[in-house]
């Protein structure tokens, strides 16, 4: 509990405790600000309150007074709302980037799926097996977007005063909810495997002439691999309630000079999608020596992996946070206020 | 001045209760809830003025918000648990008949499950401030003032996998003969299609978050400082709910035969498709999801007894 008969508030003045008692609570100068910051071991998200015991408020020797809010520490300069990084001006964090997030190359180079048939780096295997080589591995999808961070609740601040000189703004607007992360890149689907040729052999018919036969037709190439669903972007964090502001005062004050602005905090937007993944490359044509077996057939190109789609666990449509409720003021008219 | 009596139940859904004095009956309860009347829910502050609070006996200040009957407050009773079971996956197809030289067509994969759904957040507990002059009691403790952030409510159970679909069989052997010759084999048996891949489990709807601790000030004259300092103070934060169950992975299609063999092409041993692979279960995907998909706690809020030397009125 602060308790002393002045509080000046010049520039940013940061209150981390939750109660003062003063006999003038004075701001001073070019647009002060008195920040309401986190209660000193307090967590993130947890409730708030500053409870203003002043007598008088006097702002005549100030220009823009502003009762306002900082819960999350982002930076604040020492110079007043000159800019503000106040939480009501401010957006909660981004939601993470979607992970696993391939790349897509050119560099570095793309991800793809195993296996990925190639016959420079991988001669050996390039060929498959009779009748269907082996198919392109599957990329991977691209993972989601991490939901934002919902926005601080402004907090509550309750004012007991005799007097008012001048006047203050009250700005306990809920904070913005996060954006959403942005969605992971698919993963390349892999090359699928070359047909293995066609094998001849040799038959003789009952005149005893001898003619080609085929022994085994060519393989079927192995199909490319599907590309990777792309991942979507995060859900945009909710947006902060507005906080509850309470002024009990005697009669006569100019309660009209306290200005409130409360109104909830609007959601984040959701965040970009990442791109799908390319389908594999179908293996190789089988060679087909000699002729008699046939045309050899082609094999199917991976399909590309789909855009960020909605409906079931991979992601969803992303969603724009839902906005926070607003706050209110409640006014009393009191005979006395307490003394300390 | 006025006197306010809380006996039974009370319910009080302002802002400021202002009383000359204000008495506790044996085993009161003074309830901030919203009022029949006015519909909706008062908001979670309270400011208590009074010259003098008197306590008969065990009293205690509670709350609930979410409008539950019953005597069910909101510090002891999680959220409802979501209801029902996310859509499961479509099962994945069957080409009829035989397929295609060489290898028939595949059954597709099974759909994943739907997630179940989310669980419904626990309250924030209100924040309450007493101003009071003289505190009368006959024994210490005998407030409590509970505050603690409601649990969250468990999540929904995921819908499960679908089953992959069956492989085609493979495409009989065919043969030739001719008067020159004997019977020859053109072609031979086909490879069976391969069972498509069961559907991954559905992922278990997240429990709700916990409710915040909510905020106690209580200010008094120095007489009365260690009565109110024996007071209880419940202000410990909601648990997050539990997730609901994941739903079970769907079973692999079955391989296609091998084509039929005729003679006198030759036989084709291994060549009936493949079975599918079974979706992917919860336990595979996370293996820590009960800690995982649980909610997240509130924050703790806190209590605090200060010492003035005029109480407001």
């Amino acid at each position: 509990m602060i308790n002393t008969p002045v509080v000046a508030v010049l520039g940013n003045y940061d209150v981390t405790d939750d109660i003062i008692f003063c006999n003038v609570l004075q701001f001073v100068g070019l647009s002060p600000q008195l920040v309401i910051r986190p209660v000193p071991g307090s967590k993130a998200g947890a409730r708030r309150l500053l409870k203003i015991v002043a007598n008088v408020i006097d702002t005549t020797g100030s220009t823009g007074a502003t009762i306002t809010y900082n819960l999350d520490n982002h930076f604040e300069p020492p110079t007043g709302n000159f800019p503000s990084f106040a939480d009501p001006t401010a957006q909660a964090k981004t939601g993470a980037d979607g992970t696993p997030n391939a790349s897509q190359g050119p560099l570095p180079p793309a991800d793809t799926a195993s296996p990925n048939f190639n016959a420079i780096l991988d001669p050996l295997h390039y060929t498959g097996p009779f009748p269907k080589a082996e198919d392109g591995g599957d990329g991977y999808p691209g993972g989601r977007g991490g939901t934002g961070d919902q926005g601080l609740d402004g907090p509550t601040l309750e004012i007991w005063t005799t007097n008012i000189m001048g006047g203050v703004s009250i700005d306990l607007r809920g904070q913005q909810g996060g954006n959403g992360g942005k969605g992971g890149n698919g993963q390349f689907g892999g090359a699928g495997q070359g047909g293995s040729p066609g094998i001849s052999g040799t038959d003789t018919s009952w005149t005893g002439v001898p003619y080609i036969v085929c022994v085994q037709q060519p393989g079927l190439p192995g199909d490319g691999g599907h590309g990777g669903n792309a991942g979507c972007g995060g859900d945009g964090g909710d947006g902060g309630k507005g906080g509850f502001v309470k002024i009990f005062y005697t009669a006569g004050v100019n309660v009209a000079a306290l200005p409130t602005m409360l109104q909830g905090g609007k959601g984040g937007n959701p965040g970009s999608p990442g791109n799908p993944g390319k389908g594999g490359a179908p293996g190789s044509l089988a060679i087909n020596i000699p002729v008699a077996c046939g045309t050899g057939q082609n094999a199917l190109v991976g399909p590309d992996g789909d855009a960020c789609r909605g409906g079931d666990q991979k992601g969803g449509i992303s969603q724009v946070g839902n906005p926070g409720a607003d706050g209110s003021v409640a006014t009393f008219v009191v005979k006395n206020i307490p003394q300390a | 001045m006025s006197a306010y009596v809380v006996s039974g139940v009370q319910i009080w859904s302002g802002v400021v209760l202002q009383a000359g004095t204000i008495t506790f009956n044996s085993n009161s309860i003074l309830l901030l809830a919203p009022s029949p009347e006015k519909g909706g829910g008062p908001p979670d502050t309270l400011t208590i003025i009074a010259n003098e609070i008197d306590i008969q006996d065990n009293a205690t200040i509670i709350y609930t918000f979410d409008g539950a009957p019953g005597p069910a407050y909101d510090p002891g009773t999680p959220k409802p648990p979501q209801v029902g079971t996310a859509a499961g996956g479509g099962n994945g197809f069957s080409s009829p008949g035989t397929g295609s030289f060489p290898q028939a067509a595949n059954g597709t994969n099974g759909g994943p499950g739907m997630t179940g759904a989310k669980g419904t957040s626990g309250v924030d507990a209100p924040e309450i401030q007493i101003f009071v002059g003289l505190v009368k009691q006959l024994s210490a403790g005998k407030l409590t003032i509970n505050v603690k952030g409601q649990d969250g409510g468990r999540g929904g159970d995921a819908g499960s996998g679908g089953n992959g679909g069956k492989g085609q069989d493979g495409s009989p052997s065919t043969t030739s003969s001719s008067w020159y010759d004997n019977s020859k084999c053109t072609q031979g048996a086909g490879k069976g299609g391969n069972g498509g891949a069961g559907g991954d489990a559905g992922f278990p709807g997240r429990g709700g978050a916990g409710g915040n601790g909510g905020i106690v000030n209580v200010f008094t004259l120095a007489a009365s400082l260690p009565l109110v300092q024996t007071w209880s103070y419940l202000v410990g934060p909601g648990k997050g709910g539990k997730p609901g169950n994941p739903g079970s992975p769907g079973s692999g299609g079955p391989g296609g035969a091998a084509g039929a063999v005729n003679d006198p092409c030759p036989p084709v041993p291994g060549f009936g498709g493949s079975n599918g692979p079974s979706g992917q279960s919860m336990n595979t995907v996370d293996p820590s999801w009960p800690t995982d998909y649980a909610g997240n706690d509130g924050q703790p809020g806190y209590s605090a007894q200060y010492q003035i030397k005029k109480v407001p009125s």
